[in-house]
């Protein structure tokens, strides 16, 4: 089994030093995210390339014609398939589950299906027989930190960008039959996203901790770090935040949350496992902090399916032969 | 069929009579399994309830699991088929019951004083044997009190807590029904602190009904902690007059 | 741990010397102390907990569930066991599950299942045994007995059922008394079986062995015990090495043994229930 790799002393006494000193590596600010880059696929609906800094994921979102679940009627179907492969990370086996994995679905899948981002009702064809089945597969390219946050910006983007073909219900009772206008002969449908659910993993570092490992004495004043818990409470200076941590300073964190979060103002969702206690109201405005980014990387999302909207528009084809009018 | 049922009422009564800051019964014993365990807790949260056993600091039984300048931790977590209303089996690799065990033995690695037992391992096992809301905060305080019976030195308690968001209500320490009629978040704090341990929240809310949330679940965190630091110190002293340890 | 060599062949002679002399001077045929509570569990239909001297824990619920039946005849009864400590479906969880099902299946009238002639009730019996020291077979079977005992099937509501039995099998789906005191007693007329292990060294036998005992014995025959007789026999692995070889008369000495150790169990189980 591949283990997870181990930064040594002297890196992780250096990044935690420059942290101290309230610098990263990269000469990012604490809230400052990584260089992202997202692209469409010049052919094919749904098909997104994002880059975050050197984080690279792939999603593709593909739909198909099946029959409903038994219990829901009127409810398509909605899969997100996240199966991390070697190719992201050494660190990571085929076929063999990671804690991390595990994690990283999970969260996903609470941040996109669960939020109810994709109206899944508007998926039904004829009720208890035929509904769409979408289906979400994330791709990691290459593992430098904040994985579900990528693939949660390119699974909110594939989903806007995709369009599934048309389809028209002839017939009555029982003899309905469904349609299938292939993309090349009718305009395809967009898919209906209501919300557009953004992940943003924030990094906690314990300054204190990180002081100790620099004198060389690992946890030695932790009893103290206990006494002087209720002085330092209201004006907790000694936890360092930073958003989008990259994996070195993911794999030197003492702690992290993830919050989803949607231009809105809304959260979807917020984990944040059990390491480091964190001071509650730090942790507010980390929630604040994440409908920021939400707001910035969703305007960017739009900017780039215009950019791509517009480059597909050869000759204004797509708006005539549009079958909806503009609401 | 949660929307039949009257959540909360304009009188400001739940469904089981509660106003909206109260927590459900607490019932918690401590040194409930003596004899196959190092450390052992029975938690009941209204009907929900934990049984946790731990066993350790102890040798490792397994090489990989030697880590070199602090103590190991595994969780393991069995779900009892019948505890809910309908009989339900889950497989032991189900993702919901793995991701709690992770969020717990994080949370346990760093509250315990780990430096103090390198090369060791501390196994935690819960069983929930009948479930009614509040699983993960329930298995937290559990752990919590097992691990002090184990008479493993910890920083202060780990006490957990639910609370929701109905409308613009608050309520604190849901139960199975109020849970699915509306988003809430669990916490855990250490403590009586205002330091945030766990934190999670599954469903959509509006981002300024999240610091009232916060608020009421701290708040019930540090009464969850008062209930079991009674009985810890209720225990204690039995043992003391008995004399035995 | 397994035992040492001396350890080993101490327990094995004072095991098969006549009187036998047993590391903890118990009779042969007597059992550790156990601590045992039945209706432990609210969203059961029944449940009970039976905790022994060495640490060995068991929880067993009973759940029932309304099914549709084509086959008014058949018992449905499900028996499932969760083992900490061992992987599911492992030989000794099977053992445990299809022992206690045969058993209660055989012995089971299938009228008392009965709801209407479309409906039955299917019972799950879930076991969690959370630890064991010596063999799980006696202790699961303990408990799973005394949750049958407290196990309590709804009425179906006054109002759905007509005067006489035929409207009774008309009605669709059944509708229960919401009433829980207005339940039948599963074990009103039946009383469930009982399984119980004894391990046989040389010419003797006891019940209720330790994890020790069990290391230096030949082998475990298992009864079923049902109705104030012996209804199943089994020989059991009790450990890796055993040789399961005995003789007619130590086989024929473990059926009396474990008969009357399960009348005095039986007894001793009923009486938690009524108390």
């Amino acid at each position: 089994m591949p283990r997870d790799l181990t930064p040594s002393t002297i890196e992780n006494t250096f990044v935690l030093k420059a942290l101290t000193e309230r610098t990263r590596l990269d000469s990012r600010s604490f809230n400052q995210l990584r260089d992202l880059d997202i692209s469409f696929s010049s052919t094919d609906y749904g098909v997104v390339d994002v880059k975050l800094g050197r984080t690279r994921v792939i999603a593709r979102i593909s739909a198909e014609i099946t029959q409903p679940y038994a219990d829901r009627p009127y409810d398509g179907l909605f899969i997100i398939s996240t199966e991390i492969s070697p190719m992201a990370a050494p660190t990571f086996e085929a076929g063999r589950k990671s804690e991390d994995e595990l994690v990283i679905s999970r969260i996903i899948e609470k941040s996109i299906r669960r939020s109810g981002a994709l109206d899944t009702e508007a998926l039904c064809i004829i009720s208890g027989e035929k509904c769409w089945a979408i289906r979400a597969d994330v791709h990691f390219l290459d593992h430098d930190g904040g994985l579900m946050d990528a693939a949660c910006i390119a699974v909110s983007a594939g989903l806007l960008h995709f369009r599934r073909p048309d389809i028209t219900i002839v017939g009555v009772g029982s003899r309905r039959e469904v349609i299938l206008h292939p993309i090349t002969e009718r305009v395809p449908v967009p898919l209906a996203v209501l919300h557009v659910p953004i992940c943003v993993t924030f990094s906690f570092f314990d300054v204190r901790k990180a002081s100790a490992a620099i004198a060389g004495l690992p946890g030695k004043d932790n009893m103290k770090e206990a006494d002087d818990d209720d002085v330092e409470e209201e004006n907790d200076s000694s936890t360092t935040v930073l958003v989008d941590a990259t994996l070195q300073e993911e794999l030197l964190r003492h702690g992290y949350m993830s919050v989803t979060a949607n231009t809105n103002r809304e959260i979807c969702q917020i984990q944040k496992g059990g390491d480091m206690p964190v001071e509650v109201g730090k942790l507010l405005s980390c929630a604040e902090a994440a409908i920021m980014v939400a707001e910035k990387v969703t305007k960017l999302i739009n900017k780039r399916l215009k950019e791509d909207e517009a480059r597909r528009n050869v000759g204004n084809l797509l708006v005539e032969a549009r079958a909806e009018n503009d609401r | 069929m949660a929307s039949r049922i009257e959540i909360y009422s304009p009188e400001g009564l739940r469904i089981d009579g509660r106003r909206w800051n109260e927590v459900r019964h607490f019932r918690c014993a401590i040194n409930t399994h003596p004899v196959s365990s190092d450390g052992s807790s029975v938690i009941e949260q209204g009907n929900t309830k934990v049984i946790c056993n731990v066993i350790g600091p102890a040798e490792p039984t397994l090489r990989s699991r030697v880590i070199s300048d602090r103590v190991s931790i595994s969780v393991k977590l069995v779900v009892a088929p019948f505890s809910m209303i309908e009989r339900r089996k889950r497989p032991q690799n189900d993702s919901r019951i793995q991701e709690m065990c992770s969020s717990i033995q994080h949370m346990f690695e760093d509250a315990v004083i780990a430096h103090l037992f390198p090369r060791s391992q501390i196994d935690v096992n819960l069983y929930i044997v009948a479930q009614d809301g509040g699983v993960l905060q329930a298995c937290i305080n559990a752990t919590t009190l097992a691990l002090i019976d184990a008479g493993v030195p910890m920083y202060d308690y780990v006490c957990a807590c639910t609370a929701g968001m109905l409308d613009r209500e608050v309520l604190l320490d849901l139960n199975r029904i109020e849970e699915s009629a509306m988003p809430f978040l669990t916490m855990a704090t250490i403590g009586g602190t205002r330091k945030v341990s766990l934190l999670q929240l599954e469903m959509t809310v509006q981002f300024d009904r999240l610091e009232p949330m916060m608020a009421a679940a701290m708040s019930g965190c540090h009464h969850i902690r008062d209930l079991m630091d009674s009985e810890v110190r209720k225990h204690g002293k039995s043992r003391l007059e008995r004399g035995s340890f | 741990m397994p035992l040492s060599l001396t350890e080993e062949s101490y327990l094995s002679v004072s095991l098969s010397q006549r009187p036998p002399c047993r590391p903890d001077g118990r009779d042969q045929l007597q059992f550790r102390p156990i601590d045992a509570a039945a209706g432990i569990l609210p969203t059961t239909n029944g449940s009970a907990r039976i905790r022994l001297d060495d640490g060995g824990e068991c929880i067993v619920g009973v759940k029932a569930e309304v099914i549709a039946v084509s086959r008014p005849d058949d018992v449905h009864v499900e028996v499932d066991c969760d083992i900490v400590g061992l992987l599911p479906s492992s030989p000794l969880q099977n053992l445990l599950c299809s022992t206690l099902e045969t058993a209660i299946k055989n012995s089971l009238p299938s009228r008392l299942l009965r709801i209407t002639t479309k409906y039955r009730y299917k019972i799950f019996v879930d076991g969690i045994i959370l630890d064991h020291v010596s063999h799980p077979l006696t202790l699961f079977s303990m408990t799973t007995y005394l949750a049958l005992l407290d196990t309590r099937l709804p009425r179906l509501a006054p109002d759905s059922i007509g005067g006489n039995d035929n409207d009774k099998d008309e009605i669709g789906i059944p509708q229960f008394s919401s009433d829980w005191a207005d339940s039948d007693r599963l074990c009103m007329s039946w009383s469930p079986p009982l399984v119980q292990l004894a391990i046989i060294v040389g010419k003797n036998v006891f019940v209720d062995a330790t994890g020790e005992e069990a290391e230096v014995s030949d082998g475990g025959l298992l009864t079923v015990w049902h109705d104030g007789r012996v209804v199943g026999l089994r020989v059991v692995k009790t450990r890796d090495s055993s040789k399961q070889v005995f003789s007619i008369n130590s086989i024929s000495n473990a059926v009396e043994v474990l008969a009357s150790a399960s009348r005095d169990i039986e007894k001793a189980l009923k009486e938690i229930r009524t108390s």
